[in-house]
């Protein structure tokens, strides 16, 4: 967008949003005053941003998600403000109040229940399997930072710019150029793209983290149900998360190139863009949810004293919900005449996943039953949970019988069921959760009395504020509207539906005060508060930084439950005897790359090509510092573990350990690497499984389009074999050398290693040349990527190929460098390796670029 | 202490209750007073699975209650306490079973009705057919009669125990069609001709609306445009008056002709205005759907401009709108 005058660029005109200007500068004043006075900056570095500690990411995570929580909170509120009053009042104006359910809806969703789910993770999930830390923490810190990054550019859209306003899913055509022409929707596409990458890549994290770090003897059967549960969401997260990347770069292409993917003309498919959203989209909803499901098993388990009544049972209904996830999307458009079939098809779909989920609550019930079930705050939030989801569900089903949704569809019944299921099962859940671990994380307990004012605040408010909406569903209300007349009938019961509302903020309200007041009354705890089961609360609370001193040896479900009793029956554990712990190094490299990243988005915001060359540059140069720094880790010595313990033993559970690493800093070569380099590797498998799926979306968005040429020109017009069929060779050969690089690093032989590499190096180059002549030639004759959705399609299917192949060559000869340096060690042999891996991989999707693209593009 | 909660709970439940009951009084739920046949069928469509969930929910709600309150701990009775049963292959096979028998029947339902209710199939009748084409514009909707030579804004009227066929599209983004008394919506798509079947079983002078899915609401600027719209909506509001169009005498008597039909059904959309500039050009785009087997109909063809080598070949297809065949 041209910035010609200042009120372009700053939001302007607006009482309420001079305000929250105010208040946003005043704030982040205060932030910077408090940190100098206090002398804090220092600590802030380096025991919070540059932390890889999962503990405090978690923490992190679980601040910003609250933050995100009041603010996508005061959306709600000024939303049902508006609405309490028909007609005659203007609290909001109706633009303000579309940017206001758009950023409700995405900060809800993005920026609250999805990083306070990765909170919970990051606090338990390692604790819960007995692991130091998760499998890569420096990519868990740059998962943080770039959501935090994400987050911040979304928001910011709120000041500067203006905020996006065309729903919280951005359909098309209203969300492209034509019809949105402000920045908002580019705040949207980079602030859900930069952390969509962050959420990706946390959930590769934690499937290998929960795959590979288990303690001894925890067999996949002997999981705790939480970790179960968030091995299935992040299984579903990295299937989901790639589509969204992808149909999100689409609408950016549209937007920023001018091509027609989704657009109304030249062959551009809005419905495809329906279609994608909600292939992420759903899924998204249980990879928010299953976790909640994780929470609500621990829960009921220990404080009905008692075994989780059928695990088998729970995990199948947890792995087929996460797998069903993805064949019912349609059912989010019923409404646009798909036709019976598939309309049957999806609803059926849709009614078989409440069996898992009915057997889920089966099982709870169960669980509870002969137990000695006391109600502590995690327990009341579950039984607030259970009777809110099983009517949540309820009217999940019926929404699911697509004749029947044809009257539900997009009117208030819908907003009251999703909101019940997403309140009732996600917000009710993760502040079990909450409520659970926090004497875990902090060492003490939340005060109990002001959380039942919560509970109660929430609870009614809950029902006060959606029951009235089913009704007004059923009487024809339709969402999105900002005002609707007296005579429609509508008003009382939307003036109830603001009281609770507002009761819910209340509650909101008493829950910060609860957590102040609990700061400042502190109630220490000791390691297991609860009476626990699982191996979280065997150590002591807050965890010392490397968690387990001594790792655990597992033998059954519910391991602690049964070392207490064993230890009830006289059963003593053999003293200690600490070994030294090999720990990662904090680092600022996240901090930093996500910060790059937050200046090339805001760049794409405004086409600001002086911030998006730095941002991209930024980012590239801090990837190439990490691929070369190999000082990441170091081993706290015995002695420090057994002082540590003996502190934490004495009571002294607020100990501030930190990893304070230089006066520690034993470097014990790479001895420990074997491990480590197979995490990776598997990690790096999951990452080509996720590109995978990407290149598929591509595929299908190529397949949908193909024939979309709005008469311009065709495969057969444009394409040349012979220069396609030279591309093809070379990239072949290239593969084939690229393997014969590995044989030689398995000889031990380092210059044949360093040769051929440099072959696939360049015949890489050289395929690239081939393919931007080829591209720039098309261009030429006036086939640009604006010219057709065909050509859209194309462009960007192997334009993203070529991307991929040349960030190859920037990583190969980045390699190059390290084994020249460093020669072959496990290192290195694992990141040649993962090359080769890559480069095969680019390999196998051109043949299917050849074929699919070109050779079917010239019959 | 922990009584209190449950009577808090009770308490606060109590007025509640008194309030939804107090204000059904006035409300007139429409979806659950359906005015067609269609709306009728999607009805016993909502009461019969409603029910088949119920069968197994409200066991379920009791059950959560009583276990709950028999297993708590400071019970004064002391009841079984069995902290190793966590298994029993009978009652799982129990509750795997009967929602997957629920779930069964509804999608046995589900499956006929979605056969029986699909919008595009015809409604069977003695009486001709009507066609109605809808229009989704920029804030408003244009609705055109083929067959009488007739179009109208906002407004839209028919014969009682007359189907109705409404093809429906979009110049603007997208919206969706819904008239609740007589049943269920559908999309309006730019580049797509929907079909939607209805009928109105008895005359009556109903409704609005068709939603703005993801339209902005009147914006201000346009509300200046446009002088007194916000006094004109208030009119509708309160008087029921029907809002015809916003700008001109023209339109109102276009209005008025299909306000000559026999029979009356009609519906008023709590109007905006009308963007002249747009109406023209909608009617021409408006494609008998037939043109295409997807039904897609393709907008703007290819601008003219400079026509490059790919021109000169011959033997392939040039105009957008016809899908390649395989």
């Amino acid at each position: 967008m041209k910035i010609t005058k200042l009120s372009d660029f700053f939001v302007t005109g607006d009482p309420l949003i001079y305000g929250a200007d105010v208040a946003i500068g005043l704030t982040m004043v205060a932030i910077v005053v408090a940190l100098t006075a206090f002398k804090r900056w220092g600590w802030l570095w380096r025991e919070w941003l540059t932390t890889v500690d999962h503990k405090r990411i978690g923490i992190m995570y679980v601040i910003a998600s609250l933050l995100m929580l009041f603010r996508g909170g005061v959306d709600a509120l000024l939303m049902r403000t508006q609405l309490a009053l028909p007609d005659s009042m203007e609290f909001l104006k109706p633009d303000h109040y579309n940017d206001i359910f758009t950023t409700h809806g995405v900060i809800m969703i993005l920026f609250m229940a999805m990083p306070l789910m990765f909170g919970l993770f990051n606090l338990t999930v390692p604790l819960q399997i007995g692991a130091r830390d998760v499998a890569f923490p420096l990519l868990n810190s740059l998962s943080f930072w770039l959501f935090f990054m994400g987050a911040m550019l979304f928001n910011v859209s709120f000041v500067i710019g203006g905020s996006p306003e065309a729903g919280w899913l951005a359909y098309p055509p209203l969300s492209e150029k034509m019809f949105s022409p402000g920045v908002g929707q580019d705040f949207y596409i980079w602030g859900i793209q930069i952390s969509g990458i962050g959420s990706l890549m946390t959930g590769i994290n934690f499937i290998v983290t929960i795959l590979k770090m288990r303690a001894p003897g925890m067999k996949l059967m002997k999981m705790p149900m939480f970790t179960w549960s968030v091995l299935s969401s992040c299984v579903t997260i990295i299937l989901a998360f790639p589509i969204l990347t992808v149909t999100l770069a689409l609408l950016f292409i549209d937007r920023y190139f001018g091509a027609h993917f989704f657009t109304l003309d030249m062959g551009g498919n809005p419905m495809m863009y329906i279609n994608l959203i909600w292939m992420w989209g759903h899924p998204e909803v249980y990879i928010v949810v299953l976790p909640a499901f994780g929470i609500f098993s621990e829960i009921v388990a220990t404080f009905s004293k008692k075994r989780l009544f059928g695990y088998g049972s729970m995990v199948f209904a947890l792995m087929s919900i996460s797998i069903f996830s993805f064949f019912t999307w349609a059912h989010h458009f019923f409404t646009m005449g798909s036709g019976a079939n598939v309309n049957a098809f999806f609803a059926v779909t849709t009614m078989i996943i409440a069996i898992p989920t009915g057997v889920k609550i089966f099982n709870w019930l169960f669980t509870m039953y002969k137990g000695k079930i006391t109600f502590e705050l995690p327990m009341l939030w579950t039984m607030a949970f259970i009777p809110c989801f099983i009517v949540g569900g309820m009217t999940g089903v019926m929404l699911s019988v697509a004749p029947a949704d044809f009257q539900f569809h997009n009117s208030y019944f819908l907003i009251a069921h999703f909101h019940q299921v997403l309140i009732g099962g996600v917000v009710f859940g993760y502040f079990a959760g909450l409520y659970y671990w926090w004497p875990k994380v902090f060492g003490f307990k939340l005060n109990d009395k002001l959380g039942k004012w919560a509970f109660w605040l929430w609870n009614i408010g809950f029902y006060v504020c959606f029951m009235p909406q089913y009704v007004l569903g059923l009487m024809g209300m339709t969402r999105r509207v900002s005002s609707y007349s007296w005579d429609t009938g509508w008003w009382s019961w939307n003036f109830v539906s603001t009281i609770g509302g507002f009761l819910m903020g209340i509650g909101f309200l008493f829950q910060v005060w609860q957590i102040l007041h609990s700061i400042k009354f502190m109630e220490r705890v000791k390691g297991d508060p609860w009476g626990g089961r699982t191996l979280e609360w065997s150590i002591p609370s807050p965890a010392p930084f490397y968690n387990f001193a001594i790792t655990p040896k597992v033998e059954g479900r519910d391991d602690w439950w049964r070392r207490k009793e064993l230890a009830a029956k006289g059963v003593q554990d053999p003293p200690p005897k600490y070994e030294p712990i090999h720990m990662p190094k904090n680092s600022g490299t996240p901090i930093v790359m996500s910060l790059f990243w937050f200046i090339l988005g805001f760049g794409f915001v405004f086409d600001w090509l002086w911030l998006i060359v730095p941002g991209a540059i930024g980012i590239a140069a801090t990837m190439l510092y990490h691929s070369f720094n190999y000082d990441t880790d170091y081993y706290v010595t015995a002695e420090e573990v057994r002082k540590t313990e003996a502190k934490a033993g004495e009571g002294c559970l607020m100990a501030h350990v930190a990893a304070n690493q230089s006066s520690h800093d034993h470097d014990h070569g790479h001895d420990g690497h074997h491990d480590l380099e197979a995490l990776r590797t598997m990690g790096f498998w999951i990452f080509i499984i996720t590109d995978c799926i990407i290149f598929g979306t591509l595929f299908a968005t190529y397949a949908v389009l193909m024939n979309s040429t709005a008469g311009g020109p065709t495969g057969a017009d444009l394409f040349e074999m012979p220069g396609v069929i030279a591309e093809t060779f070379i990239l072949l050969t290239s593969s084939f050398t690229s393997g014969l690089a590995v044989l030689s690093m398995n000889r031990g032989d380092k210059k044949g290693l360093i040769g051929w590499l440099i072959v696939t190096a360049l015949l890489g180059a050289s395929f690239i040349t081939l393919e931007v002549t080829e591209f720039l030639k098309m261009i030429d004759e006036g086939a640009k990527i604006s010219t057709s959705a065909f050509l859209s399609a194309f462009y960007t299917l192997v334009g993203t190929h070529g991307l991929h192949v040349s960030i190859g060559l920037i990583w190969m000869v980045a390699l190059m460098l390290q084994v020249a340096k460093r020669g072959i060690t496990p290192v290195t042999k694992r990141k040649i390796g993962n090359i080769s891996l890559y480069w095969h991989f680019l390999d196998v999707v051109w043949i299917f670029v050849f074929t699919i693209v070109y050779m079917m593009g010239v019959r | 202490m922990k009584y209190k909660g449950w009577f808090l709970r009770a308490a606060a439940l109590l007025p509640l209750a008194l309030m939804t009951f107090l204000l059904s009084g006035c409300a007139d739920v429409v979806v659950l007073d359906p005015k067609g046949e269609i709306g009728k069928h999607q009805l016993d469509l909502i009461y019969i699975t409603t029910g088949l969930c119920l069968i197994i929910i409200v066991p379920v709600l009791i059950l959560t209650f009583w276990i709950a309150w028999k297993y708590r701990a400071k019970s004064k009775k002391k009841e079984a306490y069995q902290p190793e049963w966590d298994h029993s292959t009978k009652l799982e096979t129990i509750w795997w079973g009967i929602p997957i028998l629920i779930i069964l029947l509804i999608a046995i339902v589900t499956v006929q009705y979605s056969y029986k209710l699909e919008p595009s199939k015809a409604i069977a009748s003695e009486n001709k057919p009507i066609t109605i084409q809808v229009v989704a514009l920029d804030w408003k909707w244009l609705f055109l009669y083929p067959e009488q030579g007739i179009a109208t804004v906002n407004y839209v009227q028919f014969p009682e125990k007359v189907p109705v066929q409404f093809q429906l599209t979009a110049d603007a983004p997208m919206n969706s069609f819904w008239i609740p008394q007589l049943g269920g919506q559908i999309y309006t798509m730019s580049g797509m001709a929907m079909k939607l079947h209805l009928i109105a079983d008895e005359p009556g002078g109903l409704l609005r609306y068709g939603r703005e899915l993801q339209r902005r609401i009147l914006r201000q600027d346009d509300l200046q445009r446009e002088g007194d719209v916000a006094s004109r909506l208030r009119q509708v509001g309160s008087g029921r008056q029907a809002i015809v169009s916003g700008d001109g005498p023209g339109r109102l008597q276009r209005a008025r002709a299909a306000g000559n039909l026999a029979g009356a059904f009609v519906l008023r959309f709590p109007c905006r205005f009308v963007r002249q500039d747009r109406q023209q050009v909608c009617r021409r785009r408006l494609r008998p759907p037939s043109r295409r087997r997807s039904g897609i109909v393709q907008r703007r063809r290819g601008r003219s401009r400079e026509r490059p080598r790919y021109e000169r070949r011959a033997g392939h297809e040039r105009h957008g709108h016809v899908r390649r065949g395989r």
